[in-house]
């Protein structure tokens, strides 16, 4: 489905990828591991588009060559990213918010019968959205601004949905809600490229698995060649540290 | 209630150029200084279709606006395109400053420094309306640009490029990850302000002559009207504008002619000091 | 823009100006080019003041014809009126009055920021001929003003006199133009351009900072403008146009605005532009415009700026001599001075640290609850980390302890002093400095003089010090040097303190930002991810660093992800999740604790490490072992 063949690039004069494979099956989860600062994100930037500088590299979605396009073509291509944070449009209802997230549905206009039908299965799948569709998305809570922000990004039918640290800043409870979720849009067919951080969860729903560090794919493949999580927990909590790692597994 | 239809003329022409300012603002990010020179060419334009090649009145307006439109269009792939992806914030400052410098130059070039009188192809004789005097062209002027105003206050609110354009002003990084071509809106977005200010032209020469300096003093008081109004929001610009004419027509009349200027920058001034996100607009903190 | 001070350059300044102050009298220029460098010299004036505040404050203002114009009235006026024809006196008249004129223009200008100040001062341009009308008992009005003859110690200052003049004030402003730019003021200038975040940590108020330079700014302006009253004897109204303003910005970014001399070569361009060329007149304002547009989209350093790529180049090729490296003079200059070569090879200074206590702190940006009711104590002497999933709100307390943002509601104590809510600056003052998870770095500053501003608000020498350049200055500006170097050989990377700093590694980066927030000697560290992105070697060096700075004495807030490094050096570990504080406890405590890995990985309990009870990990065996 997705396959990204030598990224690099960077912000400004400071260079975070170093040549990045990655890739994703179609209806399968690939989850990238790393800690802080290992390129997940730009990673994730720079297959949608949005990388300041994007150096080389080819990205095919769907056996179709991307790489190079602009970020809106991409996502018309069917990419779709969930951006860390919670990226919503504060300042907007949920709903204009949602209506945003189908910018490129057919129709011209905001209510188009396209736009419509996606917003009104976005609420079926969200229902809380729906009572609070009139409220400015800034004062949601953490948990509903990311199933907004889920929900948004959905709105197209997209074809790959990448999710940045989904689970990031949430209660637990919500965490397993959000993960539930998204290992029911791999079911529903959907391929995804997952960054996360909790490692346990996110092994829980992957396919396939890829581990970052300091801009370059250190370790990928199918999740059982990560079971016994070793090579994970020594890459994520850091291989300085013998005793840490060999105490905890 | 003379003074109030006078001041509710000029005030149009300043809500004009707040309206324009803010069409760009809201696509791009980008505050265009040159906007004031594009109502400047638009007068021009309208001057040359109606007096040089004698056209009728709808078709100079239509002329004048396509022609602003490509000048807009111009400026952006000049002034603007190439800073795009730039880290140094005052590119813009500098390079829309110049572009604006060189509208003047070239309008002083071609058609002179002297004024022109630009035909509207109204009556000229002024009308008795609520107790003052005021001519059909300040009357079309006001009411056209109250509906535009307005209009351009619901689009943006109720459309579905209206709203992209607000939500990449909010976060250009988020709405292209939603299928926004940031680029293309802010494209045209200054195609917009350049139509508008174009169509415009001909009302707004009317009532100021075409001069190749026009652009110096409406910037002005377009950019005060922002400042009353708060940025971006394309109501408290209308209002902006209007309450600028205001005091203008008030304090030429009360106070003599040569204060109206000085008078508006001490407004001006007290407004960056007390208010400075203007009366309508509202403080946003914003994470590091 | 190094900001080195090269030792020989002064001495040929000095010596061209002098040869073109004897050039008229001695025959070798006629009238007209006489005149001609007096009108640049004068336009050079006007440009220079604007580049202080647009090449290094980083705001546009075009008001400097305003200001030339309340220069030239006030120098007139005093002479017509009160017959105080003293050149002295019109000069420091009108420097006064620009000073006010510049507060009350920059302190609303500047509150916003950006188009702000811009449009402030362009108003200020278009209200002149209004101002001069209304004011025409003291202006003249329309019909201008004819100045008396200027006069010094009894002698008319006329002709060939009034030549010199106005170079030897010309040479005057540009001589401490570059004293006070070649200095940590303007370093900091540049670091206030670049990042006014960065300046606000290094204890500097934005907003004042901006006011101090567009008011040195406005100096020059009058200066020119009592100037020019001399020159011609008249002034009025029509010589003050906008056309005069966007001449002087064009020949700032003509020549370069981040320059100090590039001024003098835009004003030459313009000037003798506009004088040779007849057809200049009709198209002056599409070529001011195009040199804006073509300085603004492509040459954006100007004359100054290829200027300097040219004799880079040319050294390069072996043409030209090289310049010692800024390390290598440095190094050189350090070896001559017992006292901070002795320093260098001891330790850290001791610190004064401080407690840092929050109360009950919470934030909540709309309806996100990002921080709620954290409680945490820092003591001297400690290293406490704050850990956590991302979006826990760890950068949010750390920008609440460094004032970013405001508190919602709780307390935040600094050794029993409340510091919530005040702006980053004076919080900064109180010694707290931190470090940013994306390094913050400014351009065109090499890394020496970058760790060096750190010392700007702590060490600070005045600005009449740097102008003057008193022994006050030259001893400061040493030891700033000698300490900043001192600091980056303590971390293992002097090699790079003549280098640009914008051209490090990220690595590299972290460290110089480790070095710039000691060299305040400051009481409270707060280090944002300051691991993130290191490799193994440059790891060691942080490690290191942080445990001498707490042995230092120095209060340390540690955010890391990398755990094993927080475990290592960490006295005290707070857990935040979801903005709330989970846990506390020592590096066992919380290694021991179920809840903090499994909200820290998402681990399971069955793979919690309380099954597998494991001695401390390597660090300190000195910290307690509570729970084991």
């Amino acid at each position: 489905m997705l396959s990204a063949v030598g990224i690099t690039g960077g912000y400004g004069d400071l260079r975070v990828l170093w040549g990045v494979d990655a890739a994703v099956r179609a209806g399968k989860i690939t989850v990238v591991l790393g800690r802080n600062g290992a390129g997940k994100t730009s990673l994730l930037c720079a297959i949608a588009g949005l990388l300041p500088n994007v150096g080389q590299g080819k990205v095919e979605l769907d056996g179709k060559d991307i790489s190079g396009a602009r970020a809106h073509r991409r996502i018309r291509a069917g990419l779709a990213l969930v951006q860390e944070n919670k990226r919503v449009f504060h300042g907007r209802s949920v709903e204009e918010n949602l209506l945003l997230g189908g910018y490129l549905l057919p129709g011209r206009g905001l209510r188009s019968p396209a736009r419509r039908e996606a917003l009104e299965q976005a609420y079926q799948r969200f229902p809380l959205l729906r009572e609070r569709r009139r409220v400015p998305a800034g004062s949601l809570s953490g948990g509903q601004q990311q199933m907004l922000a889920i929900g948004q990004a959905l709105m197209p039918g997209p074809k790959l949905l990448m999710l940045d640290e989904p689970s990031a800043g949430l209660a637990p409870a919500i965490v397993n809600e959000v993960l539930a979720m998204v290992s029911a849009l791999r079911d529903e067919g959907l391929s995804i490229l997952l960054v996360e951080q909790r490692i346990e969860h996110a092994l829980e729903i992957a396919d396939d698995v890829a581990v970052m560090e300091n801009g370059r794919i250190v370790a990928a493949g199918a999740k059982s060649d990560f079971n016994d999580g070793a090579v994970i927990r020594e890459v994520y909590l850091g291989r300085s540290d013998e005793r840490l790692t060999t105490g905890n597994v | 209630m003379t003074t109030v239809w006078a001041g509710l003329a000029t005030g149009a022409i300043y809500s004009l150029i707040a309206i324009g300012y803010n069409v760009v603002l809201l696509a791009s990010g980008t505050f265009n200084f040159a906007h004031a020179q594009l109502l400047m060419v638009g007068t021009f334009l309208a001057y040359a279709g109606a007096v040089t090649f004698g056209l009728p009145v709808v078709v100079t307006v239509l002329f004048a606006a396509a022609g602003v439109g490509v000048v807009a269009l111009l400026e952006e792939r000049i002034a603007i395109r190439p800073l795009l992806g730039r880290s140094d914030a005052h590119g813009a400052l500098i390079t829309t400053v110049g572009a604006a410098t060189i509208l003047d130059g070239l309008a002083a070039a071609i058609w002179g420094r002297q004024p022109l009188t630009v035909p509207s192809g109204l009556p000229d004789r002024p009308l008795e309306l609520l107790g003052g005097t005021v001519r059909p062209v300040d009357l079309v002027l006001i009411a056209l640009t109250l509906l535009l105003g307005v209009g351009l206050h619901l689009w943006s609110r109720y459309s579905l490029l209206g709203l992209a354009s607000l939500a990449s002003a909010e976060d250009r990084q988020a709405a292209s990850a939603r299928g926004i071509n940031v680029r293309l809106l802010g494209v045209g977005a200054f195609v917009l302000a350049g139509v508008i200010a174009g169509a415009f032209g001909l009302l707004v020469g009317a009532r100021t002559y075409a001069t190749f300096d026009l652009g110096h003093a409406l910037s002005l008081f377009g950019f005060v009207a922002i400042a009353i109004g708060g940025s971006g929001s394309q109501l408290g610009g209308l209002i902006g504008g209007f309450a600028t004419g205001l005091i203008y027509a008030f304090a030429a009349r009360y106070i003599g002619a040569a204060y109206p200027q000085l008078v508006i920058f001490g407004v001006f001034l007290l407004i960056l000091f007390l208010r400075p996100r203007g009366l309508f607009g509202s403080a946003l903190e914003r994470r590091v | 823009m190094t900001a080195l001070i090269h030792r020989y350059r002064p001495l040929i300044a000095v010596l061209l100006v002098a040869l073109l102050m004897a050039a008229p009298g001695v025959g070798l220029i006629n009238a007209y080019w006489s005149r001609t460098v007096m009108l640049i010299a004068i336009l050079s004036l006007l440009v220079s003041g604007l580049n202080v505040v647009l090449g290094y404050a980083g705001e546009l203002a075009v008001g400097q014809v305003a200001l030339y114009a309340v220069g030239a009235y006030v120098a007139a006026y005093l002479g017509v009126e009160f017959g105080a024809t003293n050149v002295l006196l019109a000069l420091g008249a009108a420097t006064a009055a620009a000073v006010v004129v510049g507060l009350v223009t920059g302190i609303p200008g500047l509150r916003l920021g950006g188009w702000a100040l811009a449009m402030v001062t362009f108003f200020l341009v278009t209200l002149i001929p209004n101002l001069v009308d209304i004011l025409h008992s003291f202006t003249g009005g329309t019909l201008g003003l004819a100045a008396a003859v200027p006069t010094l110690f009894g002698l008319e200052i006329t002709g060939n006199r009034l030549y010199v003049l106005i170079l030897l004030v010309t040479a005057g402003w540009f001589a401490m133009a570059r004293n006070l730019l070649l200095s940590r003021h303007g370093d900091i200038f540049l670091v206030l351009r670049q990042s006014p975040i960065l300046a606000s940590v290094l204890g500097v108020s934005v907003y004042r900072l901006k006011l101090l330079a567009y008011v040195i700014g406005a100096i020059p302006a009058a200066l020119a403008g009592a100037l020019f009253a001399m020159i011609d004897g008249f002034i009025a109204p029509e010589t003050f146009t906008f056309a005069l303003a966007l001449s002087v910005l064009a020949a700032s970014v003509v020549g370069g605005s981040t320059s100090v001399y590039g001024a003098i070569a835009g004003a030459a361009v313009m000037q003798l532009g506009q004088q040779t060329f007849t057809q200049f007149q009709d198209w002056q304002l599409v070529i001011y415009g195009a040199f804006l547009l073509l300085a603004g989209v492509i040459f954006n350093r100007g004359l100054a700026g290829i200027a300097h790529d040219g004799l880079a180049a040319a050294r390069r090729r072996g043409w030209l001599p090289t310049l010692p490296s800024a390390s290598a003079t440095i190094t050189a200059r350090h070896g001559h001075d017992p006292a901070a070569g002795a320093s260098a090879s001891a330790g850290l200074d001791r610190l004064n640290g401080a407690v840092l206590r929050t109360e009950g702190l919470s934030k909540s940006f709309g309806g996100n609850k990002a921080l709620r009711d954290v409680s945490i104590e820092a003591h001297p002497g400690e290293v406490t980390a704050l850990i956590g999933p991302n979006g826990s709100g760890k950068t949010t307390l750390l920008n609440l302890i460094s004032g970013f943002y405001k508190p919602s509601g709780g307390s935040l104590v600094l050794d029993d002093e409340q510091i919530g809510g005040r702006p980053p600056y004076r919080i900064a003052r109180l010694g707290v400095t931190r470090t940013f998870q994306t390094p913050l770095i400014p351009k065109h500053m090499s890394t020496l003089a970058f760790v060096a501003t750190g010392r700007y608000v702590t060490h600070r020498v005045g600005i009449a010090a740097a102008v003057l350049r008193l022994p006050v200055f030259r001893r400061g500006y040493a030891a700033d040097n000698a300490e900043a170097l001192r600091l980056l050989r303590w971390l293992g990377i002097e090699d790079v303190a003549g280098r640009p700093v914008d051209s490090l590694a990220l690595g590299t980066r972290r460290l110089v930002e480790v070095a710039r927030a000691l060299a305040s000697g400051p009481r409270v560290f707060l280090f944002d991810e300051v691991g993130s992105g290191l490799d193994e070697s440059d790891l060691v060096v942080l490690e290191r660093a942080i445990e001498k700075i707490r042995q230092a004495g120095g209060t340390v807030i540690l955010v890391e992800h990398n755990f094993p490094l927080v475990l290592k050096l960490a006295d005290r570990i707070h857990v935040l999740s979801q903005g709330a504080l989970i846990a506390s406890g020592t590096s066992a405590e919380i290694q021991a604790d179920r809840r903090v890995l499994a909200e820290y990985t998402g681990a399971t309990d069955h793979e919690s490490p309380a099954e597998n009870p494991e001695p401390e990990p390597a660090g300190r065996s000195a910290a307690p072992k509570g729970a084991q």
